[in-house]
């Protein structure tokens, strides 16, 4: 087990900077995710820790030592890929102690370490089929197990979870997360989906255009994102952005007392609104026309014109007002969320 | 698309005919070969009175063996030479850029535009020069580079999925055991289809061998059997014989390969 540190890792491809000036720290044992869209350069980074592609610039450290120009294959890393990279030609066995075979180390010690890693991942009875002869959730078990076989010092997961259906993904997160606490490896994790994020990282590291714009642990990144691209990133359905010129019911003087002047643009979190009655009397209204209504069962998220676009509102699944109506909605100031012209939190 | 039914009819006649216009010439030469030799140029394709004595008469003949035993071995060697050149070249152009890698890989693909016979002259010239006129050496060694086989190949290895070459590497295996244990064994149909081409290539060559060729040292079997074609005497009986044994390897190796094509493709898919 060891810590990794990115130190201003830059990494171009031609003309085009994939990774830009990237410094992270993750502390031993930890579970880090790197999440953003495609083409954020989160994989990038991650093969660069793993030594499949060398930076343009910038070290990598893995437990304090400098493994910048150390080829793949001496770093005692493992990887567990989005297809898996599964050896087709292989059975489940040979797949699992190939790394250890190449080691050259004593067959009985290579039995053992196969047969512990099988046992943890459920394994035993597969061991003699091939990976075609494997369902998607099988397959990816193995690839863990290759990858836990070795003992590495630090597991590195690409998208391992995309290829499986919802009900498998959440099977699988969980068991990830828990082999991860129980063996305590430091984990560095890639994924878009910010599901998977949220729920399995210690501290979630958000990307876009090949940087960093914020690293934290889940909560607080949900709660306090640091700009305009992880407020809209983080959170299913996004948070609402509004002007602050627009028509917050109280008016100007509750825009103000919210301190929105000062910001270019105001966010609002679905959750935070609330359906009002004609008494009821927010720090914040928002008047508009409902247009959707998405009974989910346990939520209802409606579709509220607003001054022109669309205000997302997350209510308990027991509301289900009529489409067409004129609605309120109303938040307190403390759930608005203040960002400058920049794009940049504004209090914080 | 659905063929309408006369399309069909046509599509399937002009299939027997490309067949019969294929098998129609081995038929013949297999028939010969069981006829004595009063029935040889009789036109009925059935021998009336079947025989084993052309294939014995060859069997007998020393010479033939010999001629069999210079074709299987410069084949072997030959073929096993030019895929492993070309594996290791079409690995290289795959996985490496290089200084000049785009010149060098032209140049590959200008030299399958060369004919053969264009390079024949200086080959053999070569060939004498090193004394290797009428042995084994003369029939392998120029032909070794095999840049069709190297661009088919160079074409697999691109179609490699990369991650289990990230696979292999982040497992600790360096770029030869990458190809060894973990290309290799998944491009089995390439290598068995461009094995089969080859082979067939190799076995059934007969300008090159002619040229460079003289005593039963390295005359093939291709060469060989032209002995049962003498100006003044010719055994078509045992010449038949004679084609059809030399052809057998080939067909041998073709269904032997053809089958594992067959099972590789139909068994495996690259994704894990």
């Amino acid at each position: 087990m060891a810590s990794v540190s990115f130190r201003g890792v830059n990494k171009r491809f031609g003309t085009v900077a994939a990774v830009r000036d990237f410094s992270l720290e993750i502390a031993d044992g930890e579970f880090v995710v790197l999440v953003g869209p495609s083409g954020c350069g989160k994989t990038t980074s991650l093969r660069i820790l793993a030594g499949l592609e060398p930076p343009s610039g910038g070290h990598i450290l893995l437990g304090g030592e400098d493994i910048t120009g150390v080829p793949s294959m001496d770093r005692n890393i493992a990887m567990v890929f989005q297809n898996y990279a599964l050896y087709p030609h292989m059975t489940v066995r040979e797949n699992v102690s190939f790394a250890l075979q190449l080691r050259k180390l004593p067959k009985a010690e290579i039995d053992a370490a196969t047969a512990r890693a099988a046992a943890m991942l459920g394994l035993e009875d597969l061991m003699e089929r091939k990976p075609r002869q494997l369902s998607g959730g099988q397959r990816q078990r193995v690839a863990v197990c290759r990858a836990i076989v070795r003992d590495p010092e630090a597991f590195l997961f690409d998208e391992p979870l995309s290829n499986l259906d919802a009900k498998l993904r959440a099977a699988a997160r969980t068991e990830i997360r828990s082999l991860q606490q129980e063996l305590g490896v430091t984990t560095v994790y890639v994924t878009h989906d910010q599901v998977e994020a949220m729920t399995m990282a210690d501290r979630i590291v958000v990307m876009h255009d090949g940087e960093i714009q914020q690293v934290g642990r889940p909560l607080d990144v949900y709660a306090r994102p640091a700009n305009l691209f992880v407020a809209t990133f983080i959170g299913n359905p996004s948070m609402n952005l509004v002007a602050p010129t627009a028509d917050l019911g109280n008016g100007n003087a509750g825009a103000a007392s919210a301190g929105a002047q000062s910001a270019a643009m105001l966010g609002l979190r679905p959750e935070s609104l609330a359906l009002l009655g004609d008494t009821d009397a927010p720090d914040l209204t928002l008047s508009g026309t409902l247009r959707q209504v998405e009974a989910l069962g346990a939520e209802t998220v409606l579709h509220v014109d607003f001054c022109g676009q669309t205000i997302l509102a997350r209510l308990p699944g027991t509301v289900t007002p009529v489409v067409g109506r004129p609605v309120r909605l109303g938040c307190r100031y403390e759930d608005l969320h203040r960002f400058d012209d920049a794009g940049r939190r504004l209090d914080g | 698309m659905v063929l309408s039914r006369s399309w069909q009819v046509v599509g399937h006649t002009v299939i027997l005919l490309l067949c019969l216009a294929v098998l129609m010439p081995m038929a013949i030469v297999v028939a010969t070969s069981f006829k004595p030799p009063n029935e040889v140029f009789r036109l009925q394709p059935i021998p009336a009175d079947p025989t084993l004595r052309n294939y014995q008469e060859v069997f007998a003949d020393r010479a033939f063996l010999i001629f069999l035993w210079n074709s299987a071995g410069t084949t072997v060697l030959r073929v096993g030479g030019q895929i492993f050149f070309a594996v290791l070249t079409a690995y290289a152009f795959a996985r490496w850029r290089f200084p000049g890698h785009n010149l060098i890989f032209a140049a590959v693909l200008g030299a399958m535009m060369i004919p053969h016979q264009l390079t024949m002259i200086p080959i053999y010239i070569l060939v004498a020069e090193l004394n290797w006129f009428d042995t084994w050496q003369a029939l392998i060694v120029p032909n070794l580079a095999m840049p069709f086989a190297v661009f088919l190949l160079r074409q697999h290895f691109l179609s490699f999925p990369r991650e289990l070459f990230d696979a292999a590497e982040m497992d600790g295996a360096g770029p030869w055991t990458a190809l060894w244990r973990v290309v290799l064994p998944n491009l089995k149909p390439a290598l068995a289809a461009i094995t089969i081409v080859l082979f067939i290539d190799c076995w059934n060559e007969y300008f090159w061998p002619l040229l460079v060729t003289e005593t039963e040292a390295s005359q093939t079997i291709q060469i060989g059997i032209r002995r049962y074609l003498e100006e003044d005497f010719a055994d078509f009986g045992a010449l038949m014989a004679g084609v059809t044994l030399a052809s057998l390897p080939a067909l041998a190796v073709f269904f032997m390969l053809q089958r594992r094509v067959m099972e590789t493709f139909v068994g495996s898919g690259i994704k894990g």
